[in-house]
């Protein structure tokens, strides 16, 4: 009823033949979405630049009334040795998307362009994999990486990770293999391209923005992992940035300052892409699930 | 020295020279090899990489946890091996009442979650639909909330949430909405009266709408923006309201987009982890314990894996009822369109 309701007032305000009510009304909701998107973060960012006094003050301004810079200049990277958690992000996320890549478009192409017989079952066999909780494979693989010495190494998050989502992007490239036309390979077969030219020269060349949407996507997916990072790493020698701030916000004292600013430090590099990139990220969100 | 014909210097080059030409051979070869292969075998090498990765990462220990789940098994005694015991961890797991606490938590998680996120992402996709200034400004802030890292996002929300210096209490009390800092995170007992108990699993629930709405609004808005606009002008000119062109035209086909983003949603709600290990670590006592939780508990913290694994294979079925499910309406939308 109370959805409906909404649905029909919405509606009303959005066909309106363009009256000053319906446009301030139409801003007013606009401002409310854009401010529950941003406002966390906004949050975060206004409380890594408080001085502490302010940051634990029953008070909250929602303007700072004065301005300490010092987490970012000297704090996070000498009490915390972020850099090093950056590096692991860095090196866990490019890995995965690169391996995710690398598989994902030869599978993709096959279930995009081959005609193979069953490739709807095994297409809807490897998506739902995917789609069991992390849970369900979690024990087994642990004992796995421990017998193998891979906890607490890059590897027990990357290949956990390129797994799990793999799936995903198998799912959208192949969305955008399909949309290349199948003369053009027939094209190069017959001038006499051998097939791993033809894939590589005609087809890949061709489904590139497809590869640039999916490996953002996958990229700050990997980056904003949490499951396996937090159960597989221990150490700083192996846990990424988000995972490093968590263990520094659980403990019994709250270095808060230190906390929002290694944040905001970490979700740069992510904002950067979403800014720069967003219509290809957009692009690729929405093809994995066109389908 | 003068270097004769069988000198090491002179084999070193002459086995590197040999090398490089191999490896230069490789892929005409590996490419002639290619050629041969039959259309199938093709398409199963070039399947290869995903299926040795899905195998052995997900695949093997998924079977592994199904196993284990009818054995009895102790990390912390290693003299005690796999002991097979039946049905002992599922009937030990039906008697639990944490089991089913948990179970109801997840239960309720899943449903106010996709509640609350598809009233705000219907919302959000009709208004970027409506107009294009809103919608660049709409879909910037969106994937913001989206590309946040879980463990971030939760560190905020508990920061937000501080019975101490939280912004939120602060807010509240400013409005007059409330006369003490409440301890969100921590309440157990009734704030209001009808959020009994449920306090800290609501404001969870908060943080992860908030972080769920941007997937769902642009999925809603492409579906949204693949309606001809030939549909709405023939509407108008056949003289209908907006109420009747909204339940006429546009749910009718925008339905299989919110289906998909409901059963979407289910299923990964049914995995929910780091927003609540992050914001309330499970607690305050067991409240916010869900499925995946009680697991991951159960695996690390008493270490009874038998047990653990018989949770997981309870999740992996609820699970697999939603996948079926979804399966069924992909098979069932893919007919329609033919």
């Amino acid at each position: 009823m109370i959805l409906k309701g909404i649905k029909k007032a919405s509606k009303l305000v959005f066909q309106g033949d363009g009256s000053k009510l319906y446009k301030v009304a139409f801003w007013i909701l606009v401002s409310i979405f854009i401010l529950q998107a941003l406002f966390p973060v906004y949050w975060l960012f206004m409380s890594s630049v408080k001085p502490p006094s302010e940051l634990y003050s029953r008070i909250q301004h929602l303007i700072p009334r004065s301005i300490d810079l010092s987490p970012y200049i000297i704090k996070i990277w000498k009490f915390m040795d972020f850099e090093r958690y950056l590096l692991n992000s860095v090196i866990i996320s490019g890995s995965t998307t690169i391996i995710i890549l690398f598989a994902g478009s030869l599978a993709g192409y096959v279930f995009g362009r081959a005609r193979l017989k069953g490739k709807m079952i095994i297409m809807l066999t490897i998506l739902g994999l995917s789609m069991f909780p992390q849970v369900s494979f979690l024990f087994p693989l642990f004992e796995m990486f421990s017998r193998w010495g891979l906890l607490d190494t890059h590897l027990a998050m990357i290949l956990p990770d390129s797994a799990y989502l793999l799936p995903i992007a198998v799912w959208a490239l192949q969305a955008f293999y399909k949309q290349i036309p199948q003369d053009l390979e027939k094209a190069a077969r017959v001038e006499g391209c051998t097939r791993i030219e033809a894939l590589w020269k005609v087809i890949v060349p061709l489904a590139l923005p497809g590869f640039i949407s999916v490996g953002l996507m996958t990229f700050i997916m990997t980056y904003n992992e949490f499951f396996f990072s937090n159960l597989f790493s221990h150490t700083k020698a192996s846990q990424p940035a988000p995972i490093g701030i968590f263990r520094f916000a659980v403990g019994y004292y709250q270095p808060w300052d230190l906390v929002t600013a290694a944040s905001v430090v970490s979700m740069i590099p992510i904002l950067l892409v979403i800014l720069l990139a967003q219509k290809q990220i957009i692009r690729g969100l929405v093809a994995r699930s066109r389908e | 020295m003068v270097k004769g014909r069988n000198s090491p210097g002179k084999l070193r080059t002459v086995s590197l020279g040999l090398f490089i030409n191999g490896i230069r051979g490789i892929p005409g070869k590996f490419s002639l090899w290619v050629e041969r292969l039959s259309e199938g075998h093709f398409c199963l090498l070039l399947l290869s990489p995903l299926i040795l990765l899905l195998t052995v990462i997900i695949g093997v220990p998924l079977l592994g946890t199904i196993w284990v789940s009818f054995h009895q098994y102790a990390p912390t005694k290693p003299w005690l091996e796999y002991k097979f015991t039946g049905l002992a961890n599922y009937i030990s797991l039906l008697t639990d009442p944490i089991f089913f606490a948990a179970l109801l938590h997840s239960f309720y998680f899943t449903v106010l979650n996709i509640v609350f996120m598809l009233l705000f992402a219907m919302m959000g996709a009709f208004l970027a639909s409506k107009q294009t200034k809103g919608k660049a400004i709409i879909r910037t802030a969106l994937l913001v909330p989206w590309a946040t890292p879980i463990a971030i996002a939760g560190i905020t929300f508990k920061l937000m949430y501080s019975s101490e210096y939280g912004v939120i209490n602060y807010l509240l009390k400013s409005a007059g909405f409330i006369e003490e800092y409440i301890p969100w995170l921590l309440s157990y007992s009734h704030v209001f009266n009808w959020m009994y108990s449920a306090v800290a699993m609501n404001a969870v629930i908060v943080a992860a709408v908030w972080r769920n709405i941007p997937i769902s609004t642009l999925l809603l808005l492409a579906a949204l923006e693949s309606i001809p606009s030939e549909y709405y002008k023939v509407a108008k000119v056949n003289g209908a309201n907006t109420w009747q062109i909204f339940r006429h035209i546009t749910l009718p086909l925008i339905m299989p987009a919110i289906t998909v983003v409901v059963l979407w949603r289910a299923i990964t709600a049914m995995r929910i982890y780091g927003i609540i290990e992050t914001m309330t670590g499970g607690g305050p006592g067991r409240l916010t314990e869900t499925l995946q939780l009680l697991t991951i508990r159960t695996f690390f913290t008493a270490k009874n894996i038998g047990k653990g694994s018989a949770i997981a294979t309870m999740t992996m079925i609820f699970t697999f009822l939603i996948i079926l499910a979804y399966l069924v309406f992909i098979q069932y939308m893919e007919k329609r369109r033919k």
